[in-house]
């Protein structure tokens, strides 16, 4: 007799949350996270006290076998802030190798990162932004974990509250510290735990190696890096006053009002444009790339099944993932997809769903429509068509039809979808 | 030689300079004295400026002005310039203008003409223009702009965490900047990157500039052969960094790449990005450089090891580094000037890395028949041994490798080109006079650059100075408006050189049905080695083809460029035609940076422009200097 497995989607909105039911009463939590500012279902607290209850269902008690958060984004974590996990066990967190606070390149990438972003929320005001286009920025900027004004946030609730109780928090833990994943090269890893028996865990991303780390890199784009400095610091400035201190003293400069041979307005204009020239959005989207492209990417062999679940890695993931056949070779005999990313245009590749995906595998989109040309196009139309096209049937968190696909089944109130899976 | 007590005017101006960065040069080994050619210098509070260049020190991170060095003032010029510091923004602007005067000095003894930018305009250095890690020659200003930065907090290597790190103050950087510049005006339409190899070639041809103007200098090679013991190929030598504060003060731990290696002639075929292409360029020019070394002073090292060829352990006795040294510095002189020679002879749109072999050794060729010094076969092997092969041609022997010439005995020498070979010999012999200075009347009215509308704007930045073709139905003359090209005498060329490419479409194996615009014209004197004088002219001719598909920004061009004797006769004419190979090799580049940057779904829109913004000026100057 085939054993089954469970898949639980909850409607949390713009955000991801799944609860995995193993044979064996064993549970896996991938990501509890929703964002302010596309909430679904549930509102702060309640997507908890859910969790521990159906949780609590499987096994009796409130214990969480696994916990794995696959990227810092407020749509995955936030939940993690509630007190309710202080009453929950846990055998095992996993979080991607990049959260190791012991790791010198990975705590010294966050803290560029951090910076450009707070900057980047600085310097807002200053760019003149079209409604529609601050509406995308802050979105970007809150998932990222910086205070924008405005987006009102759950009493006490922050990204580095969330992370804490990742790092530190629940009521116990089999395992004391995370599993930074992956552990080492090559890629991709394969390890088993015994907090899962039978289960294989392959591990695909984020790769270990430096060149991802210059990716990463906000100071790649050095000019926007130092745009937005500048432009936090102008905004920061009191009166108009130069808001950087000039690298030469007041010795060594010439008064604006001194006659003589200037540059024409035009030619400072483009100066100073060039210098801090920066696009808003597309500084925001980097923000957002990035935090993106530090996903863990999984496949969980259960048996015969194998859950391909890649967080919310984008493009650059994908392709190191295919051009390395064994990584590949796992993607593609995938039994289910989880969709990353809701749905984006970029976390899911036209090649990714037309050449590489096997056929007639049933896969799950946690997403939900909005406002703003960012979240325009999730989830993206071409995307679902073509997933429709390669005999993919899906669901989705958000607006789902009456009758649903094979092996799905909608849960009470809308809350969740399940998903039987053979294994 | 003066001829009365007041003629006092110098030939040379010397000035200090840091040669290598400051970082390295704490020693105080590396500030060398550099001459460039007197010009003449005004001087205003914000600027100063001699015939070609202009130096302005405006900072956009502060909107402010820095007071401009006089370097007229007796008490500066008795000292060859300040003393380089590097926080003094006064030594800054000398650096500048030091290095940029002696690219540009390169240039014109290379290229036998005064290099002159589009319309006259001086070349702007900004030395403190912005703060970021990078520097670039902005095309729209005409100007190079040095940015400036903190070192890393975590990972300053030698400087100080947040310390200021000034590009400006590297030799490498300004000369890098400048020869980009020049190669610029030279050749226009490398900007657009229709294959890899282009901006490979710009990236190339600018260090290789930097490099070997480096190698010019004895104060800086001497020490260098006496700790490498004559080795130039030695890894740890400081001869070979380009760029190395950079690398440090990054956080990277160390200087930037390194040219070492034995040679894989198959890694040309593989590697696909400009700045590693470009690298294995430069590498093929410095092994040449190497060898040609190596011959040279082969005697010497005889002589001085008593036939065993290896030199002892300890330190090279100080005569043997001088003799040593004057032939590294002549050979430096040499490859310096064949590569900027070879600009003459490359196709004007799409070149590749075998147009520039081969322009490189037919330049040799026509200055110096017999390769006295094997430069040219050096080269020609060093080439060979990375995978760089001449296109289109039978053999690797010399003779086929040069580019074909026009049978000379064959064609009736042309008046009409004589004569327009004449006038422009004539303007660019006065251009050369030493006391030559432009007329008030020939400045123009600066073009203002275009105003920066969107951001992608400015991350394209590039090329408003493409001459694009007239179209001939309309019947309006060709050529540049008095705006853009304040000389009389050149415009007239223009539209006279124009009409004349019109009427001899067959024989410049042009395009029968587009119309030609003329890119570039200009004069050469050079004296050959036999001591002939040789009086050309070069000329740029452009057709375009407009084509319907998406091309990331780029045009598909053909061009010609013609080279004439002071008799009229046709001597080179170097083409790149149309064909199809050519449009689907930009195509399939463009749909390998596509592949790259997105998912593929065909309702997002790509942006029109991604080619030109992917390989600007400032994207590559960006990750070359990171």
């Amino acid at each position: 007799m085939t054993e089954t497995l469970r898949v639980r989607m909850y409607n949390v909105g713009f955000g991801d949350c799944f609860l995995l039911e193993l044979p064996g009463k064993r549970t896996v939590l991938v990501d509890a996270g929703f964002h302010a500012q596309g909430k679904g279902a549930f509102a702060a607290n309640d997507l908890v006290d859910q969790i521990v209850s159906d949780v609590k269902e499987i096994s009796g008690r409130a214990r969480i076998d696994v916990v794995i958060a696959t990227h810092r984004h407020q749509d995955h974590v936030y939940a993690f802030n509630s007190k309710t996990w202080a009453d929950v066990e846990v055998g095992e967190v996993w979080l991607p190798w990049v959260e190791d606070r012991a790791n010198k390149q990975a705590v010294g990438l966050w803290k560029k990162q951090k910076r450009f972003a707070a900057q980047l929320a600085a310097a807002m005001p200053g760019f003149g932004l079209s409604a529609a286009d601050q509406q995308d920025v802050s979105f970007m900027l809150w998932n990222a974990g910086v205070d924008v004004p405005g987006v009102a946030a759950v009493g006490g609730w922050s990204n580095a509250g969330a992370m804490d109780c990742l790092h530190e928090g629940f009521a116990r833990r089999d395992r004391a510290l995370p599993r930074f994943l992956p552990e080492k090269e090559p890629s991709p890893e394969s390890f088993e735990t015994p907090l899962l028996p039978g289960v294989i865990v392959h591990v695909l991303g984020p790769p270990r190696n430096p060149e991802l780390i210059q990716e990463l890199d906000p100071e790649a784009d050095g000019e926007t890096y130092r745009a937005l400095a500048l432009r936090a610091a102008m905004a920061g400035a009191a009166g108009g006053g130069p808001a950087v201190a000039a690298p030469f003293g007041e010795a060594w400069q010439v008064k604006p009002d001194e006659p003589g041979f200037q540059l024409e307005g035009e030619e400072t204009g483009r100066i100073d444009d060039l210098a801090q020239g920066a696009d808003a959005v597309f500084a925001a989207e980097k923000v957002d790339g990035m935090i993106n492209s530090t996903s863990l990417v999984l496949v969980l062999q259960i048996g015969t099944a194998r859950l391909l679940l890649p967080g919310d890695a984008e493009w650059g993931t994908w392709k190191r993932i295919l051009a390395n056949d064994a990584a590949r070779a796992l993607v593609r005999g995938a039994t289910f997809f989880k969709v990353g990313h809701h749905g984006s245009h970029n976390a899911t590749s036209k090649t990714l769903v037309e050449q590489v995906l096997p056929r007639k595998i049933p896969a799950m989109i946690s997403t939900q429509e909005g406002p703003g040309s960012y979240r325009n196009n999730i989830p993206l139309t071409d995307l679902m068509t073509a997933l429709d096209g390669h005999d993919i049937r899906y669901t989705r968190s958000d607006v789902s039809p009456a009758a649903l696909p094979k092996g799905f089944k909608k849960g009470q109130g809308d809350k969740w979808i399940d998903l039987s899976l053979a294994c | 030689m003066r001829k009365s007590p007041l003629d006092t005017r110098p030939e040379r101006r010397p000035l200090r300079i840091f040669a290598f960065d400051p970082m390295l040069s704490r020693a105080g080994d590396h500030r060398v004295t550099i001459e460039l050619p007197y010009r003449p210098i005004e001087r205003a509070e914000r600027a100063f400026r001699d015939d070609r260049l202009e130096v302005v020190d405006y900072d956009a991170a502060t909107r402010r002005y820095f007071r401009a060095i006089d370097l007229n003032d007796k008490e500066i010029a008795m000292t060859q310039g300040l003393e380089p510091l590097e926080h003094d923004p006064q030594f800054h602007q000398q650096m500048v203008y030091a290095v940029a005067s002696k690219v540009l000095e390169n240039f014109d003894r290379a290229l036998g003409r005064r290099l002159r930018f589009r319309g006259g305009d001086r070349l702007r250095l900004i030395p403190h223009a912005f703060q970021a890690r990078n520097a670039y020659f902005d095309d729209e200003l005409n100007a190079v702009l040095f940015g400036y930065f903190p070192a890393d907090e975590d990972d300053p290597g030698p400087n100080l965490p947040g310390q200021l790190i000034f590009t400006c103050l590297s030799h490498d950087v300004i000369a890098h900047e400048v020869a980009h510049a020049a190669l610029s005006r030279l050749h226009g339409y490398y900007n657009e990157p229709t294959n890899p190899q282009v901006p490979a070639l710009h990236e190339a041809f600018a260090d290789i500039v930097a490099m070997f103007q480096r190698l010019t200098f004895p104060e800086v090679v001497a020490p260098a052969i006496r700790d490498s013991r004559g080795d130039l190929l030695d890894p740890k030598s400081p001869l070979l960094d380009i760029g190395a504060q950079f690398g440090s003060a990054a956080g990277k731990g160390g200087p930037l790449r390194r040219i070492a290696g034995k040679p894989d002639p198959a890694l040309f075929a593989r590697t696909k990005e400009p700045h590693d292409l470009g690298w294995i360029l430069v590498s093929a020019v410095y092994e040449g450089f190497v060898s040609t070394y190596e011959r040279r002073t082969r005697d010497l090292v005889r002589i001085a090891t008593g036939g065993s060829g290896r030199l002892p352990e300890t330190e090279p006795h100080p005569d043997l580094v001088n003799r040593l040294t004057s032939e590294c510095v002549r050979t430096a002189q040499a490859v310096l000037s064949m590569c900027i020679r070879a600009t003459d002879y490359l196709p004007p749109v799409d070149p590749t890395f075998s147009d520039f072999l081969r322009a490189m050794v037919t330049a040799d060729f026509e200055l110096n028949r017999s390769d006295d010094s094997g430069l040219r076969a050096a080269m020609i092997e060093a080439f060979r041994q990375r995978g760089i092969r001449p296109e289109s041609v039978g053999s690797l022997a010399v003779q086929s490798l040069l580019l074909e010439g026009e049978d000379l005995s064959a064609t009736e020498p042309d008046p009409k080109l004589a004569a327009i070979v004449s006038d422009l010999v004539d303007y660019g012999a006065r251009q050369l006079s030493r006391h030559y200075s432009p007329p008030k009347t020939s400045e123009r009215k600066r073009r203002s650059p275009n105003k920066l509308a969107t951001p992608s704007d400015w991350i394209v930045q590039q090329n408003r100075s493409l001459v694009e073709p007239v179209d001939d139905a309309a019947g309006a003359p060709s050529g540049y408006s008095p705006d853009e090209e304040p000389e009389q005498l050149l415009r007239d060329i223009g539209v006279t050189l124009n009409a004349w490419a019109k009427d001899n479409r067959a024989r410049l194996k042009l395009d029968p049905t587009l119309p030609i615009a003329v890119s570039g014209f200009h004069p050469v004197h050079r004296i050959a080695s036999s001591g002939e004088l040789l009086v050309e002219m070069v000329c740029q001719l452009v057709q375009t083809q407009k084509l319907p598909d998406d091309m990331g920004g780029l045009k598909y061009r053909a061009g010609v460029t013609m080279i004439a004797n002071i008799d009229g006769q046709v001597r080179y004419v170097i083409n790149k035609p149309f064909h199809a190979d050519r449009a689907s090799c930009t195509r399939a580049w463009l749909g390998a940076l596509d592949e790259t940057s997105d998912a593929g779904w065909p309702s997002r829109r790509r942006d029109s422009n991604r080619m030109m913004a992917a390989f600007s000026a400032r994207a590559m100057d960006r990750r070359r200097w990171r």
